[in-house]
């Protein structure tokens, strides 16, 4: 009875393992091939209505205060009567991930953007003409992601990373001040994390290498599932081998 | 023994004492690594086929430069822009493009054909100049652009859809190709 307890406990463990397994292998296959999945979900996706319940992200213009910008996870909105109405803001680039939003105060009409895992962008026209600042010390795309932009007189500018304080002075040079407490180990962490789930620690090759690997899992678990659905195999009736021989015996007679 | 761990005590306090100011430069580029995959008259063929070429070069005025930037939302970095025209029977049948757009580090060069209604008809990848990135030459990619007109965002995430690892290449691309149907609406091009 203990025996068969403890089997139906390892069985269904492994059910649930099997299924966790298939959860994992195929987030990651999800992570490493988005562009295989991502055109479900584009239709009208920039057509929705924005309203600054959905801002993440917010900015007012100095020089008009019915000038406002703001962004969501996948676009930037402006509006020109304080928030009532709104339309996108359209970079030349998909404007996912805004992490900064700034007016610079000494200038009418210049813009800073932003982009978490892209750069920095900057109008200075209100927003019709962009230009991607190529200056930065660092390189977003490469994980050191951009968190804040904070832009003051000067103008100097301000952007703060997993890694670091980077400041931008008007004659355009940068300076770096380290976060207090090596912060890089805590917070490049959850990158490496990311890194070691999707295998792009590895390179190239790394992202091809874990889809085999998760597409085996993920076989693994699909052939132990149906194992443990299998009926079992019946242990064969002393007495009806006995009855069988003794049958036997009688004819051999 | 004692030596190596006072030589690595003094790392680490020099490790713990950097918090100070420091003056960065900016981010170092990645070595420069050209693929050619089509020269410019392999380019023009798989375009243009076997129509009569003529090659134009478009100089924008200032007018004409402003209305590009703002149709283009960033700048033109280009004075002038080489336009063939494929002609066939004395008429324009098709319009090619060769761009050079800014991948991640350095640019990608790449030709774009058009209808003389403005159609795209092609897309391919000439030269890349990285080691990483280069999965925008794949016809899984490329496929996507033949058919858009100006009326189309022709933008990622909204019609096209970025490759995986390619990211800031697919922008390119996609930012070149909506440059060529912008210069041939520009142009009045038929």
């Amino acid at each position: 009875m203990k025996r068969r307890g403890f089997y139906q406990l390892h069985r269904w463990l492994g059910i649930l393992s099997s299924l966790f397994v298939c959860l994992v292998a195929l987030t990651a296959i999800a992570l490493n091939r988005a562009d295989l999945w991502r055109g479900w979900f584009l239709s009208g996706q920039s057509q929705q209505a924005f309203s600054v319940a959905q801002a993440l992200q917010l900015a007012a213009d100095p020089h008009d205060p019915q000038h406002l910008l703001a962004a969501d996870l996948h676009a930037l909105y402006q509006s020109h009567d304080g928030g009532q109405r709104w339309q996108e803001l359209k970079l030349y680039v998909p404007a996912e991930k805004v992490t900064g939003i700034a007016f610079e105060p000494a200038q009418a009409g210049a813009i800073w953007v932003a982009l978490r895992d892209a750069g920095l962008f900057f109008s200075d026209d209100g927003g019709e003409i962009w230009e991607e600042d190529f200056s930065l010390p660092f390189e977003p795309i490469k994980g050191e992601a951009i968190e804040a932009l904070l832009v003051s007189q000067g103008p100097t500018l301000s952007l703060r990373t997993a890694l670091g304080w980077y400041r931008k002075d008007a004659a355009g040079n940068w300076t770096q001040i380290p976060l207090v407490g090596n912060p890089q180990t805590v917070l490049s962490l959850h990158d490496w994390i990311w890194r070691l789930h999707t295998g792009r620690f590895a390179g190239l090759w790394g992202p091809l290498l874990y889809d085999v690997i998760a597409l085996s899992l993920i076989l693994l678990a699909l052939t132990g599932l149906r194992l443990s659905w299998r009926p079992r195999r019946k242990k064969p009736d002393p007495s009806v081998n006995a009855a069988a021989r003794s049958g036997h015996d009688a004819l051999a007679r | 023994m004692w030596k190596k761990l006072n030589r690595l005590g003094l790392c680490l306090l020099l490790a713990l004492g950097s918090g100070e100011i420091a003056p960065v430069q900016a981010a170092e580029k990645p070595e420069f690594y050209e693929q050619i995959y089509l020269s410019e008259a392999e380019a023009l063929k798989l375009v243009m086929g076997d129509l009569n070429l003529k090659k134009t070069i478009f100089k924008p005025t200032a007018a004409q430069r402003k209305r590009l930037q703002q149709k283009m939302r960033r700048k033109l970095p280009e004075s002038e822009i080489p336009i063939w025209v494929g002609f066939k029977q004395g008429k324009p049948a098709r319009y090619a493009f060769i761009l050079h757009e800014d991948g991640k580090h350095y640019p990608i060069t790449f030709i774009v054909g058009l209808t003389p209604d403005g159609k795209v008809t092609q897309v391919a990848v000439m030269v890349y100049r990285e080691k990483r990135g280069d999965g925008v030459k794949r016809a899984r990619f490329l496929n996507q652009f033949p058919g858009k007109t100006r009326r189309d965002d022709v933008e990622v995430n909204a019609d096209i859809i970025h490759i995986t690892g390619s990211t800031i290449s697919s922008w390119s691309m996609a930012a070149g190709v909506r440059k060529a149907l912008i210069l041939h609406e520009e142009l009045g091009l038929k």
